[in-house]
């Protein structure tokens, strides 16, 4: 076939012989002509060449057209993948834009012609890299179907991880022989994922500039976990390019503070509000900036500090009025008492204070318990014998209940002597007889209180309350911060940094470039050909 | 096939003449005289007598006044002779209309001035082909066959190889013409840049009062189309491949400048008439602007 196309050389070299006779012109006298002749023999060698070189640039042409006709494989197209996995990073930050068009544009639009390029035989599977990772097309050799998966692909309002997705990519990747991972996305990822990015997972990444954005990077509210209803806010404003603006803080829709922001770039701004309240509010803050930002999602950010819960306790036994004055002192705790320990305990409590005989059976499986002094043996120990005038001498430093406790001044005149039951903890002894001891750490959760305080000082000293207050803080929720809301919370994604350097350049040079098919490159050659000769005809005719 | 000499071209020759007549008239100078002292009937001037002079031409009057002896001395009347020299090389056959017929037209044109003014004219065709001169004669009488001599005559048509206008006018020259006024009609397309200034050379040598008309053809000062061509001389049928681009073009045009200026410049030192007409000009028109701009008529 190339052979017979190869004939078509023979009327261009024809019609360029005919072309290029010399024509003769009778002209009246050679005279002025001769005294030119000097210069024109001075013709510099290429131009004497140019009718050849015109007649080699028109057969090159030819033979370019005759092999894009017979669709040759190049190298480049056989190291191809023949199976791809894409996986296409949704996180916010790919919203941002750079030049004309956003990132995720950009990498769709990348993503689509490596759609474009595949062969017939090639096969590929998209992954968003949201979290958790979803696989937006399984393994498809059908174009449109994966066209139609990347339409549909949304970004996300907040930041990702990809490393989840890598791994089910990695998964996939094993089902095809040879496949091969890429990965669409700006770049724009927690610090970690640079450490664990898998071996041959190529990265396209869609960020060809200095990131120019300042963003809200850290927007939290939390709760003091030793004084109840006192919250703290942070708020960290991070700039890649220097920033000049203000901050809007408001709590719940009413303005909180304005601060004028000056940062240099790469520059960061931390401030922390405090407060009291036991009601829940919603943080918000707003950046101001009249120059051009990248992103502007990270420009808003929002926390929700939830509202306290009261907790509630219910006393079993008499009255005890150091303990119960005890408890109104602290706030938010709502306190009942029964005479008698209740068959079904009430629910919604979170404390129970058993006292002298009134004592279960068994631990409450939902509900924390604290025996006082209990007056028989029980799941919580054998009660073996008393001891007169216990002195502490030993207490655990490290026990949570017992922080900022001193137990050592406590005199206690007579106390009962227990043998604890097997798991559970000694915190405070005299002479290796424990004295307070239960397990606390986990459920169900009770303590034993082995003595009568008013057979000791202990109410008087600051130790009781401040045991008691430990014991009621420890029954509140493990986690004190709030219900963050802002887009892009966590203080890395918003700071549109990019992997460093020695990845980016890895990936631009597996993933920069565009394959392209051999037969369009052999055209593109013919065209350069075309205009190249079509050059120098005009140059010949007009010189 | 147009006619070289038309009947409307006759009829405006006379008004040429009388506006020739007019014009001589305006310079107080009727007819050509020679600068030849000798027997004519008009006085020029005195000279003291010498030995061996005839003394009839003594002017006895003068002697009776104041004693000295002069001779009388008188304008000696003679013809003038206009020989018109017509270049017949095959480059004059150039161009449409081609310069060799103007250059008949304008060659009877004068002639018949000439003979109008009671001059003698002749006509010399000066090219490869050997073609018979029309002896100078004079009267009227003489103008028709000249016309006829004038059709008959012709360039080679084909390429005769290089011709050179020096050794053309020397031949001429050797043929001992009489001294007159010569008028040149050529293109002054020599074999080398030299040969037509070599020509005028040989014919100021000869004395003889010279005026140069320069025939040209407007296709002849420009390259024309670019590109590279084999260039043929249709004198001498050399060929010459050249790649002409828009430098070399301008180079031509500016070496034809070049040229013409030189010869005017020539002509214009030596005290020769010269004019330069293109060969689609009218040859009455021409005639009439040879004889408003001067060096023609005498």
């Amino acid at each position: 076939m190339a052979a017979w196309l190869g004939l078509l050389a023979l009327p261009v070299i024809g019609f360029y012989l005919l072309k290029t006779r010399q024509r003769r012109k009778p002209v009246p006298t050679l005279l002025f002509w001769n005294v030119l002749a000097p210069r024109v023999e001075r013709t510099p060698f290429w131009r004497k060449l140019r009718r050849w070189v015109s007649l080699a640039i028109q057969l090159l042409i030819l033979a370019l057209i005759i092999a894009a006709l017979a669709r040759p494989a190049f190298d480049w197209e056989r190291r191809e993948p023949r199976h791809l996995v894409a996986v296409l990073d949704p996180s916010a930050s790919m919203t941002a834009r750079e030049g004309r068009a956003a990132h995720w544009e950009t990498s769709r639009e990348a993503l689509l012609r490596s759609i474009a390029r595949l062969r017939p035989e090639d096969e590929m599977t998209l992954l968003s890299a949201a979290n958790p990772p979803a696989i937006l097309q399984g393994w498809a050799s059908s174009r449109r179907a994966l066209r139609e998966a990347v339409e549909a692909a949304r970004p996300l309002p907040t930041g990702s991880d990809p490393r989840p997705a890598l791994e089910l990519a990695g998964e996939l990747a094993l089902l095809r022989e040879r496949a091969e991972i890429v990965v669409f996305s700006d770049a724009v990822w927690p610090g970690a994922v640079e450490a664990e990015w898998p071996k041959g997972v190529r990265l396209h990444s869609s960020r060809t500039e200095k990131p120019r954005n300042t963003g809200i990077t850290h927007f939290s509210v939390r709760r003091s976990p030793i004084a109840p209803g006192d919250w703290q806010l942070d708020v960290e404003v991070t700039s890649a390019n220097g920033f000049e603006g203000r901050l809007e803080l408001q709590r719940d829709g009413q303005p909180l503070d304005l601060a004028e922001l000056t940062l240099e770039p790469q520059g960061r701004w931390q401030r922390s509000w405090r407060g009291n309240a036991e009601a829940g509010a919603l943080f918000s803050a707003n950046l101001r900036m009249s120059e051009e930002d990248q992103l502007i999602s990270d420009n808003h950010a929002a926390a929700r500090l939830p509202a306290l819960k009261p907790l509630r306790v219910l006393i079993v036994g008499p009255v005890d009025g150091y303990l119960e004055a005890l408890l109104d002192s602290i706030p938010l705790v709502q306190r009942t008492r029964l005479e008698h320990y209740p068959a079904v305990l009430p629910e919604e409590v979170d404390l129970v204070i058993a006292r002298g005989d009134q004592l279960p059976d068994a631990p409450p499986p939902e509900t924390a318990l604290l025996l006082i002094a209990p007056q028989r043996s029980g799941f919580w120990g054998e009660q073996t014998g008393r001891l007169a005038e216990a002195p502490v001498s030993e207490q655990q430093k490290s026990a949570r209940l017992l922080q900022h406790v001193q137990f050592g001044p406590v005199a206690i005149r007579e106390a009962a002597q227990w043998q604890p039951a097997p798991g559970s903890e000694t915190l405070v002894a005299s002479m290796d007889h424990p004295l307070v001891f239960g397990q606390w750490d986990r459920s169900p959760r009770w303590l034993v209180l082995g003595f009568d305080p008013s057979q000791s000082d202990f109410p008087l000293r600051t130790a009781f309350p401040v045991l008691m207050g430990n014991l009621l803080e420890s029954l509140r929720p493990d986690d004190p911060s709030g219900e963050g809301t802002a887009l892009l919370p966590g203080n890395v994604e918003s700071r549109l940094v990019s992997l460093p350097v020695e990845a980016e350049s890895e990936s631009q040079s597996t993933g920069g470039w565009p394959v392209l098919p051999g037969w369009w490159c052999l055209v593109a050659l013919a065209l350069a050909g075309v205009t190249l000769e079509w050059g120098s005809f005009n140059r010949r005719m007009t010189d | 096939m147009k006619e070289l000499f038309p009947a409307a071209f006759l009829q405006q020759l006379e008004g040429l003449h009388l506006l020739a007549r007019q014009i001589a008239r305006g310079r107080q100078r009727a007819e050509r005289r020679s600068v030849k002292r000798g027997a004519g009937l008009e006085f020029a001037d005195h000279r003291p007598f010498s030995p061996g002079d005839d003394l009839r031409a003594v002017d006895w009057a003068g002697y009776a006044r104041n004693r000295h002896l002069f001779l009388k001395l008188f304008e000696e009347e003679e013809d003038l002779y206009v020989h018109l020299l017509l270049d017949a090389t095959t480059s004059m056959q150039w161009g449409e209309p081609s310069k060799f017929d103007l250059a008949r037209q304008l060659t009877a044109a004068l002639a018949y001035l000439a003979l109008a003014n009671l001059d003698r004219a002749g006509v010399n065709c000066l090219g490869p082909l050997e073609t018979r001169p029309w002896a100078p004669g004079r009267g009227r009488a003489r103008f028709l066959p000249l016309l006829r001599y004038l059709e008959a005559a012709q360039t080679p048509g084909v390429a005769t190889g290089a011709t050179d206008l020096a050794r053309q006018v020397a031949r001429w020259i050797a043929t001992n013409p009489r001294r007159g006024l010569l008028i040149w009609l050529t293109d002054a397309w020599g074999s080398s840049p030299d040969d037509a200034f070599l020509a005028l050379d040989r014919l100021r040598y000869a004395r003889h009062d010279i005026a140069v008309i320069q025939i040209v053809h407007a296709d002849e000062q420009l390259a024309g189309e670019l590109g590279e061509f084999e260039y043929e001389d249709v004198e001498s049928a050399e060929r010459k491949t050249l790649i002409v681009d828009r430098a070399a073009a301008r180079q031509y045009e500016e070496a034809v400048r070049a040229y013409e200026a030189r010869l005017a410049e020539y002509c214009r030192r030596h005290g020769i008439a010269f004019q330069r007409v293109d060969a689609g000009e009218a040859p009455v028109a021409v005639v009439r602007r040879l004889l408003l701009e001067g060096g023609f008529v005498r």
